[in-house]
């Protein structure tokens, strides 16, 4: 698109748009948990189906089955072995709760819901269903310490294979609960996935009345014409988006940003500008709100397989 | 010689309409005030007045004579020109929420409060949360809870860091933190750890053990931790609502400066409020949530609902609110149970329990009269379970202390509401007829010290020209509070006879107003009937009439039965012991006489005057006592100096349903008379008035009305000339008969004779000479004594000669 083109406008209900299935992978975490609160909202706003997934950790079954392993009660102190068939029983019931809370979620929202088990890597598991997913929701931590990293593995796994986009969730912090309904950022340039980006974020904010925000690359030859392109879409959907200029570098200011514009979720293209030179998953880290990943579109069969195929 | 019929003028009295000077009421100044009730008026005035303890009032007086009205009226005039008593708060005790506080304000100043701590709360549910929701608050409070994180994230960490150089994972499980062994990453799996060396085993054991350890006394520190951040983030939380709080509740405790207890209770408010500063956030929270249409918990409005119950104890309760009155509070319960009284604790059902607080306090009437007056009905409080007893003791503490009935009876012992007592300063006013005034002093130790003045509403008032008058003018007061059109001079002159009837003594006016200002106000439906703008005396008369008609069923039927011969009733013709007598029935404010047939018999005895009536309990103790009279009276005058060697029956001929009264007591004697010297009484009279042993005609009351129906009788068998009816002369100041009576008499074709003494009747009856004792000692010869005397001397020697016989043949 030539900078002096005027962008075209499609409209809302655009094929491309359709959300029609979310996934939400769900373990016993406050991420997990914080996940599938969001997972229930998104879905009801996008009308979209969603489906839970247990992961019984091949991990957490083979330290059950280590005669040595040693666990410590977080709330009693007290130190005892662990066997097998308890940590079996403890993942069915922890497999109930998710499955209940999902349930009772799903219908306090009226979304149609699905729920399963699958045994296995949390990440390989959930790779594989997300194959047959429009957004995969997963907690941002993982069980494993040291956790310096504040993404955790799987999610580092998932933003970076995911053949659908990714929606990364944070358990918000706790003055927020007392705010009016946040912005919803995203980031718009000229590439395809910020496209997506855009109208995704739009039908998000259009559904409860969300600010939106959008944050375009600082660029004193294309950002106008970005700004332009933005609004008329936006105005699509009878929107009137605030605008942000920001630096392609720095992602500190990009995370000052989100913080200052009380922004509730980020959208945000795997190919945006903003993410060059540093990592997405550096990125991610460094926002306190969920983020929505979205990745270029995979046309053929299963990302995952052509992942491992690869 | 025996008495003369009554004139026409003695049988009923004229207003006479020389003494209203006007043509309408309209004309007439209203009477203002009570009328006829000075006694009444000065002890008001004294009771009201006098501000002592016990002096409390009794209004008694019969029903209808307006004392409820007139009381309430006096009250209201005489509390216009007083203080206006303090308002009362009622507001919640931070300290000890089962022990509400009661404050008084001066009048108007309470409801301000009220406003003026609803105004405060419903700032603070937006400054509060805008506080907790500003950059600065979310920045510290952040930090802290990073400091925390971070505290026990640095632990872990080095724990893991530590474990990880001994090829351990510290990995976080459902269970716990768990300890496990790893190899390059990963946990190891069983198969391959059950592969390895058992020395490598056996160190991965110790090193895990020692490592458990280190990782207990990890997590022992973090309760500690925690309670440091929790102690930091209330300290903040404290510091924020304290800024957001501090110079609204400042400008309050200015503004009430002057009241000590206000401003010790702001301050409890303040700390308060910074101590439970989410409540405020969780309401704002849940405003939210229902202004954006977010989700939150359709149809579950719990927290919205705790929210707000929880801020309902910054709220006053304005107990009693003076703000409108424009003098003493003048209060009438109308339904006087101990709570209506005592005031009362109100509930809620709360999730199936039921709860209450300081705000569901309700005040009871002593509370909104509390400075002021309080009238109650005596009858209604007194069926009122422990109503009464619930007054005399606010009156005895002169405090008022809300309880329930449960608590007041130590019934129940569940925890409730203790609210500050409150001194009470106010007079009662109780309101009931004399019987129950008297009934209570007589039986209620306490009545007396707590209700020292009596009241006494009285039930007539002279029939003086200056009464008359004033009367009339109470009349135009009435039609003009009534709204009724004005009454012209003959309808007022009307209304005064009728009131003279309805007070049965045509030298007295009725005070009981209420039966007459129902005759005035269908006198003035019948005006508007007969499309006329004034009120006129065929009108009120018409309203009288029609208010007969309405009533008078059962006379109908009684003299259908007299008629038609079923209750057999002479008025013509001469019968020997047997007379008429006179009944009175009433029926609510409706009466009306009955002629009953008496008949006596007699035969030798010992001096027994059998009252039939007595002996199958169908007479009153006062009827007995009247035919016991006679036996007094016979042997007083016949039998001195022999025994009365009579045995006598006297019955009611026809009455089935009780009798009682003496007034017949003359008629028996007459009978009895007639029966001994077996002289027949003539039917075409009828009697009536009681007897003393002196044979002295006494007064009785319903004498108009006794006239009446023994006149209606004769009239339907066609007036004669010899009919009429004797009554005591005391009784003819009480003649106010109605016009077709009044007319009989005056066409001589019905007679009303007036008697002192049983021989003026006698004579009367017989037509024979009632005779007086002689010289001899001895009635005259064929007098009526004569012969009853010589009946009883007959009697006494036969007696003693049967007597004598039966001894003589000794049986």
């Amino acid at each position: 698109m030539s900078p002096e083109q005027a962008p075209e406008v499609l409209l809302p209900e655009a094929q491309d748009l359709e959300v029609l299935r979310i996934l939400v992978a769900l373990d016993a975490t406050e991420d997990s948990l914080a996940s599938l609160d969001l997972a229930t909202r998104l879905a009801a706003k996008l009308r979209a189906d969603l489906e839970g997934l247990f992961v019984e950790d091949i991990n957490l079954l083979r330290m059950a089955g280590l005669p040595c392993t040693r666990v410590v009660s977080v709330t009693t102190t007290s130190g005892q072995g662990l066997d097998l068939p308890s940590m079996e029983r403890e993942l069915r019931r922890q497999a109930r709760v998710a499955r209940d809370t999902l349930a009772m979620n799903a219908e306090r929202f009226a979304v149609r819901w699905s729920f399963r088990t699958a045994r296995g890597s949390m990440a390989g598991e959930i790779l594989a269903a997300a194959a047959d997913a429009d957004i995969v929701i997963i907690g941002k931590s993982d069980r494993a310490y040291p956790q310096k990293q504040k993404l955790g593995s799987t999610a580092r796994t998932l933003s970076a294979k995911s053949p659908s986009a990714v929606l990364i969730a944070h358990h918000r912090f706790i003055a927020a609960e007392y705010s009016p309904p946040g912005a919803i950022l995203v980031a718009y340039d000229d590439t395809a996935t910020s496209d997506r980006a855009l109208r995704l974020a739009a039908r998000i904010a259009v559904s409860e009345r969300h600010p939106i925000t959008v944050l375009i690359p600082e660029s004193k030859r294309a950002a106008p014409r970005l700004q332009d392109a933005a609004e008329a879409l936006l105005a699509a959907f009878g929107l009137q988006p605030r605008i942000r200029f920001v630096s392609r570098r720095d992602s500190v200011r990009l995370a000052k940003i989100v913080h200052a514009e009380h922004g509730e979720l980020f959208v945000l293209g795997c190919e945006s500008p903003l993410l060059r030179g540093k990592s997405t998953d550096s990125v991610v880290e460094s926002l306190e709100i969920p983020v929505l990943l979205i990745r270029p579109s995979v046309p053929e069969t299963n990302a995952y397989q052509a992942e491992s195929s690869g | 010689m025996a008495p003369r019929p009554l004139s026409k003028n003695a049988l009923y009295t004229r207003c006479r309409t020389a003494l209203l000077p006007f043509r309408t009421t309209a004309q007439l100044e209203p009477h203002v005030g009570v009328l006829g009730q000075e006694r009444a008026v000065e002890a008001l005035h004294f009771g009201t007045r006098i501000r002592r303890d016990g002096y409390n009032l009794f209004v008694h007086g019969p029903q209808g004579t307006g004392r409820h009205t007139t009381v309430r009226e006096y009250l209201e005039r005489v509390a216009e020109s007083q203080d206006v008593p303090a308002d009362w708060c009622i507001f919640n005790n931070f300290e000890d929420a089962q022990k509400p506080q009661a404050v008084e304000l001066p009048s108007g100043r309470g409801s301000k409060l009220r406003e003026d701590m609803t105004n405060l709360i419903e700032e603070l549910k937006t400054a509060i949360p805008a506080a907790f929701d500003s950059e600065d608050y979310r920045a510290r409070r952040q930090a802290i809870d990073e400091e925390f994180k971070e505290k026990q994230e640095h632990a872990f960490e080095e724990l893991a860091e530590h474990a990880k150089k001994k090829d351990v994972a510290l990995v976080r499980t459902p269970v716990g933190l768990a300890l496990a062994p790893m190899h390059e990453g990963e946990v190891i799996a069983p198969e391959d750890f059950q592969r390895m060396k058992e020395g490598d085993r056996q160190r991965f054991e110790t090193d895990i053990e020692t490592l458990q350890q280190e990782l207990q006394a990890t997590v022992r520190q973090i309760p500690e931790w925690d309670k440091e951040r929790r102690n930091k983030v209330r300290d903040l939380n404290r510091d924020v609502s304290a800024y957001a709080v501090g110079h609204m509740i400042e400008a309050l405790k200015e503004r009430y400066g002057e009241f000590p207890r206000i401003v010790t209770y702001l301050e409890a408010v303040s700390a308060d409020i910074t101590d439970n500063v989410d409540v405020f956030l969780a309401d704002h929270q849940a405003q939210m949530q229902s202004q954006t249409g977010q989700p939150g918990m359709p149809g579950n409005p719990l927290p919205q609902l705790q929210a707000s119950m929880a801020l309902r104890r910054y709220e006053i309760n304005l107990l009693v609110d003076n703000s409108t009155n424009g003098g003493a509070p003048v209060i009438y319960e109308d339904n006087p149970t101990f709570a209506n009284l005592i005031g009362r604790v109100e509930h809620l059902a709360e999730m199936g329990a039921l709860v209450t607080d300081f705000g569901l306090i309700r005040a009871g009437a002593l509370h909104r009269a509390n400075g002021g007056y309080l009238i109650i009905d005596a009858v209604k409080l007194l069926t009122q379970p422990y109503a009464y007893e619930g007054l005399k003791r606010a009156l005895d503490s002169r405090m008022l202390s809300i309880e329930s009935l449960g608590q007041a009876l130590s019934l129940v012992s569940t925890v409730s509401l203790e609210p500050e007592p409150i001194p009470l300063d106010v007079k009662v006013i109780l309101t009931g007829e004399p019987r129950i005034y008297y009934l209570l002093s007589n039986l209620d130790p306490e009545f007396n010290d707590l209700f020292k003045v009596s009241v006494d509403y009285g039930w007539d008032m002279d029939r003086s020209e200056e009464g008359t008058l004033a009367y009339a003018r109470l009349i135009a007061g009435l039609a003009g509070k009534e709204k009724l059109r004005p009454f012209d001079r003959r309808a007022v002159a009307r209304l005064i006879e009728h009131s003279a009837r309805i007070s049965d003594d045509s030298e007295k006016l009725s005070l009981r107003m209420g039966r007459v200002t129902d005759v005035m106000r269908e006198a003035d439906f019948w005006a508007t009937e007969n499309d006329r703008a004034v009120v006129t005396t065929a009108d009120v008369q018409q309203a009288i009439d029609t208010r007969i008609r309405r009533a008078d069923h059962l006379r109908e039927r009684s003299q259908e039965q007299i008629a038609r011969g079923t209750v057999l009733i002479d008025t013509d013709g001469e019968q020997v012991g047997q007379i008429n007598g006179l009944a009175v029935l009433s029926l609510g404010e409706f009466s009306f006489g009955r002629p009953s047939r008496i008949t006596a018999r007699v035969r030798m005895g010992r001096g027994q005057v059998l009252d039939i009536e007595r002996e199958v309990e169908l007479g009153g103790p006062l009827h007995s006592k009247g035919v016991l009279i006679l036996s007094g009276f016979l042997s007083a005058r016949y039998a001195q100096d022999r025994p009365l060697s009579l045995s006598s029956s006297l019955v009611f001929e026809q009455s089935y349903g009780g009798i009682d009264g003496d007034s017949a007591s003359s008629a028996e004697l007459y009978a009895l008379l007639s029966a001994l010297a077996e002289l027949p009484l003539r039917q075409s009279l009828a009697v009536t008035g009681s007897v003393n042993q002196r044979g002295e005609v006494q007064a009785i009351g319903g004498v108009n009305e006794k006239i009446e129906g023994f006149f209606d009788i004769c009239r339907d068998r066609g007036l004669t000339g010899n009919q009429g009816v004797l009554i005591p002369a005391s009784n003819v100041k009480h003649l106010m008969l109605r016009q077709d009576v009044v007319s009989a008499c005056a066409a001589g074709s019905f007679r009303i004779f007036p008697v002192n003494t049983i021989d003026d009747g006698i004579e009367l009856l017989t037509g024979q000479r009632a005779g007086i004792r002689g010289k001899s000692g001895q009635f005259g010869a064929n007098s009526v004594n004569r012969l009853v005397e010589d009946r009883l001397r007959h009697l006494a020697d036969d007696l003693r000669e049967f007597t004598r016989g039966k001894r003589e043949n000794g049986t």
